[in-house]
């Protein structure tokens, strides 16, 4: 469903420079499966992740997702995914119903067909009892759940999930993990993003550690283990970082946890 | 391709919010409905009650030695002076202490030296620090005015003149101003910097609104992940935030006309005012064009501020611009052709010019069409802004004007857009406007050679350097076939006396304004004298490359990208006819152009264009020398004569081969225009010209 081949990210600098922000990146993610892109701030997995969902244009490298190619069918990608990151918000001054009609709409879905998706979609969120109060009137767990209904109001077969749970506490993170790992079995396809070891740990199938922009190793947390030769994934983690010289601030992974 | 239905869903999401805002609301409600009325009212009735008090009290005035002017004290102590003479012992502390609110201060022997026709001096005393000050001394002003009256009566007694020498001229003034006239000249003054202030403000917020906090908000970001594309979105977000700005400047217009209206009319009471419907509208739809320009302001300072603290810092500045129309209203300047075209000035003048009744459909016309433009270009910025990658990631790399090259190829070559073609056109007129005027007294060729160099070829040349153009390809500066070089001769010779006879067959039907075809004679027919084929050749040497390099050049290959080869053409020959800034030459001179844009699209190459203008012009000019030389004036000539007739059968031919030649080119990838020609800096392939 995603499949990435050497992207990057390059920036130019004021002074001259350029930065990678994300430097060839390659992996893969198919139906069903949660995975994930690990690393500290500044690592390249909000870059990766927008370049996936065509906020940014790549500089070099390929991708598809969903089947359509990621420079050529953009507003195909658009159609197939939903994007959900810790930063992103919902609108102030609608309620959650409104909110989810507005972003229906403007995905095609209209009349009864629309009404009925949005009342399944606050139902499967738990978000009934409040879908008639002013977003700005709700508590941040519950704004987050908003957006996760926005996501996937319009039922895409890939979730772009860009750190969802910064800045939760650890009740309503474990409620938006356990509403990931739902719809994985649903058959989506999860390209989930963290610093944290911990939850990388606990939801996602498979894995891909970044530093610097780029990808400094893919695979199950277990194989990722036996290939650095680490007791866990924290271990795992710093021994890569550190094999790859990069200038990653461990403190931040610790802090984090 | 757009999608309206994505554009509506986006508006009305937009609406909701907004509507939802008070502060919005607030500013495009509460200012004209409520507070307008309110305190406009309130003042004038306050005013109205203190100015009548003050014309009604008596005021109390000391009369020092009234003894010295005895008529003079009886008129002061008659009921209906307005005034109580007070008696003081210290006038001048009483005056100080606001006991007295005037002091007036007689010489001995005052009225008889005055009968006498001496001139004796009368002191005046106020303090100016108070109100009354101005009312106590227009009533004693007027006193005194009756007073000199008798004065004067009684000198003539002693020479045995009648009295009725001393009496003034009658004099009986109307005024032919219309009463909405009237009421028109006094809004002149406030409502085309209120409507531009108040627009601005109205779409502030929601200018805001729609980009700084959503970015903010991450909201921006969960609409650039639906499939609606940047521009229906810009789309959708704009027509919300220029909706704000038209209602609030017309709530505001409509508010403020009313409220002065009613003002007016509870000041001066005998003054008759009017408000029409018809002339308010034409105002605003004067002003619509401006507040476009100023909404879409606000919203490429939405697009460029990180935060909602940056982005009120930078509106600040942007808010003052309006200022701009106050001081021309204040200075009442004259219109004229290059104030039509400069932003802010059009509008306010315009405007005022519709209020007061004395406004002409072409002023009108060009004021609108250049304020388009500009509104045009600012769009095309916010547009550029908002396809910006770095919209939701100002971080990395902040949004900045100088980011509004193409995206990705900054180094790259390319080619003008259409934007910028226009900006370039807007710019030379403006220079023409302002900077040709000042040329004439240097004489024709001076004035022809730095206009077309300087006016015309080095802003394209500028423009060209800062935005990167591919040259040969913006100024088709390749080789011409042969085909080409002799279908452009044999047209620009054989149109000479075609584009003659139709110019005859106009000035029969539509006679040239004579002012101009003076001012065109006082400037050209000594030269033509005493230089005939010099002045025909540096003309049309001149017009020929400068005007061709101006026109074909960028501004029809911009329009070439976005736009069918034909609709390119015309668009280009009109905008070719308007720069001559000649109503009557219009239609002939765009004839010309449709050719020129032709030959160019057919050839792939500038020069054919150039031979083509330039004989056309040293043609036209040639035989008005002939025609100067024989003493002949075209308004004593009939439309054809016989050595005419023969011209234009000459003429009908060589244009005849020329289109036959120049046809028989083929443009590369006909319908598509020259976007599609390769971007390596090769010629046009030899297919381009075959023949």
């Amino acid at each position: 469903m995603v499949d990435v081949r050497g992207l990057s990210k390059i920036y130019e600098e004021p002074s001259g420079g350029v930065i990678a922000a994300a430097d060839d990146v390659s992996l893969s993610c198919k139906a069903g499966e949660i995975f994930g892109l690990l690393g500290p701030n500044g690592a390249g997995k909000t870059t990766t992740l927008r370049c996936l969902a065509t906020i940014l244009t790549p500089t070099r490298g390929s991708a598809t997702v969903a089947g359509y190619d990621l420079l050529k069918q953009p507003e195909m990608i658009r159609r197939s995914i939903g994007f959900l990151s810790g930063t992103t918000g919902v609108y102030a001054r609608l309620t959650p119903r409104e909110t989810l009609r507005f972003f229906g709409a403007m995905y095609g879905w209209a009349g009864d067909q629309l009404e009925r998706r949005v009342e399944e979609v606050l139902a499967m969120f738990d978000v009934t009892s409040y879908a008639d109060r002013p977003n700005d009137r709700l508590s941040t767990g519950m704004k987050q759940r908003v957006g996760l209904a926005r996501a996937v109001v319009h039922d895409p077969p890939v979730l772009i999930l860009d750190e969802p749970t910064t800045g939760l506490d650890p009740v309503v993170s474990r409620t938006v993990e356990q509403a990931v790992r739902a719809l994985a079995d649903a058959g989506k396809c999860v390209v989930f993003s963290t610093h944290m070891l911990w939850q990388a740990e606990e939801i996602c199938d498979r894995l891909a550690v970044m530093a610097g922009g780029k990808v400094l190793g893919i695979g199950t947390a277990a194989e990722l283990c036996e290939r650095c030769g680490a007791k866990d994934l924290r271990e795992a983690f710093f021994k890569m970082i550190e094999a790859a010289h990069l200038t990653a601030d461990p403190r931040e992974m610790v802090a984090d946890e | 391709m757009l999608r309206l239905s994505i554009v509506k869903t986006v508006f009305l999401k937009e609406l909701r919010e907004m509507l939802r805002d008070r502060r919005s609301l607030a500013v495009m409600f509460g200012v004209p409905l409520v507070l307008y009325p309110l305190l406009t009212i309130a003042l004038a009735t306050l005013g109205k009650a203190k100015v009548d008090n003050l014309k009604e009290t008596r005021y109390k005035i000391t009369l020092v030695n009234r003894a010295a002017a005895p008529e003079l004290t009886k008129r002061l102590l008659v009921d209906t002076s307005g005034l109580e003479v007070f008696e003081s012992g210290n006038p001048m502390r009483g005056l100080l202490a606001g006991e007295i609110d005037g002091l007036v201060q007689l010489p001995d022997d005052f009225e008889r030296d005055l009968i006498a026709g001496k001139n004796p001096a009368i002191v005046l005393r106020f303090d100016r620090s108070r109100t009354e000050a101005d009312f106590v001394e227009r009533k004693l002003n007027h006193i005194l005015a009756d007073y000199q009256e008798w004065v004067i009566a009684k000198r003539l007694e002693k020479y045995g003149a009648p009295v009725g020498v001393t009496r003034s001229i009658e004099r009986k003034t109307e005024d032919v101003a219309t009463a909405g006239q009237r009421m028109g000249n006094r809004l002149a003054q406030l409502l085309p910097l209120l409507v531009l202030v108040t627009g601005m403000l109205g779409a502030l917020f929601p200018a805001l609104a729609a980009t700084t906090t959503e970015r903010e908000l991450g909201t921006l970001e969960t609409l650039l992940v639906t499939p609606a594309g940047r521009t229906e979105l810009l789309l959708a977000k704009g027509l919300l935030v220029l909706l704000c700005g038209l209602v609030t400047a017309a709530l505001n217009m409509i508010s403020m006309s009313l409220v002065l209206w009613r003002t007016f009319s509870l000041v001066a009471p005998g003054e008759t005012l009017s408000l029409s419907v018809g002339t308010l509208a034409l105002t605003f739809l004067a002003a619509t064009p401006a507040l476009i320009f100023f909404t879409t302001l606000v919203l490429i300072v939405g697009l460029l501020a990180r935060t909602f603290r940056e982005a009120n810092s930078y509106a600040t500045p942007a808010m003052l611009l309006p200022l701009a129309s106050l001081a021309l209203s204040i200075a009442d300047v004259k219109t004229t052709p290059g104030l039509l075209i400069t932003p802010i000035a059009n509008t306010t003048l315009v405007m005022r010019d519709v209020l007061r009744g004395k406004w002409s459909g072409g002023a009108f016309a060009l004021a609108f069409a250049s304020s388009l433009v500009y509104a045009g270009l600012l769009l095309s910025i916010a547009a550029r802004l908002f396809s910006n990658e770095q919209l939701v990631n100002p971080g990395w790399e902040p949004l900045s004007l100088k980011g509004l090259g193409r995206r990705g190829d900054r180094r790259q070559a390319r080619l003008p857009a259409v934007d910028e073609a226009i900006a370039l056109f807007a710019l030379c007129m403006l220079l023409m406007f302002y900077v040709q005027p000042s040329l004439l007294k240097w004489g024709l060729y001076v004035m022809l050679a730095v206009s077309q160099i300087a006016l015309f070829f080095a802003p394209a040349v500028l423009f060209a350097l800062l935005g990167k153009w591919k040259w040969r390809e913006t100024f088709k500066l390749y080789a011409p076939s042969a085909a080409a070089i002799v279908g452009g001769s044999l047209l620009g010779l054989g149109l000479v006396p075609v584009v003659g006879l139709l110019s005859g067959v106009q000035r029969h039907f539509w006679p040239a304004d004579s002012e101009t075809e003076k001012f065109m004679n006082d400037l050209l027919v000594p030269l033509l004298q005493t230089h005939p084929v010099f002045t025909a050749l540096f003309i049309g040497a001149f017009a020929g490359i400068f005007e061709e390099l101006l026109f074909r050049g960028p501004i029809q290959t911009a329009l070439m990208r976005r736009n069918r080869p034909w609709a390119a053409i015309v668009i280009t020959a009109a905008i070719f006819a308007a720069a001559h800034l000649d109503l009557h030459g219009f239609a002939l001179r765009a004839l010309l152009g449709i050719v020129l844009g032709w030959i160019v699209w057919r050839s792939g190459s500038i020069f054919p264009a150039m031979l083509l203008h330039g004989l056309y012009d040293a043609g036209t000019v040639g035989l008005a020398a002939w025609e100067v030389h024989h003493q002949t004036s075209e308004a004593a000539q009939p439309i054809l004569d016989g050595a005419g007739a023969v011209r234009l059968i000459i003429g009908l031919l060589l244009c005849f081969a020329g289109f036959w030649l120049i046809n028989r080119l083929r443009p590369r990838e006909p319908g598509r225009g020259f976007e599609v020609i390769p971007s390596s800096s090769e010629p046009p392939a030899a297919s381009v010209h075959r023949v």
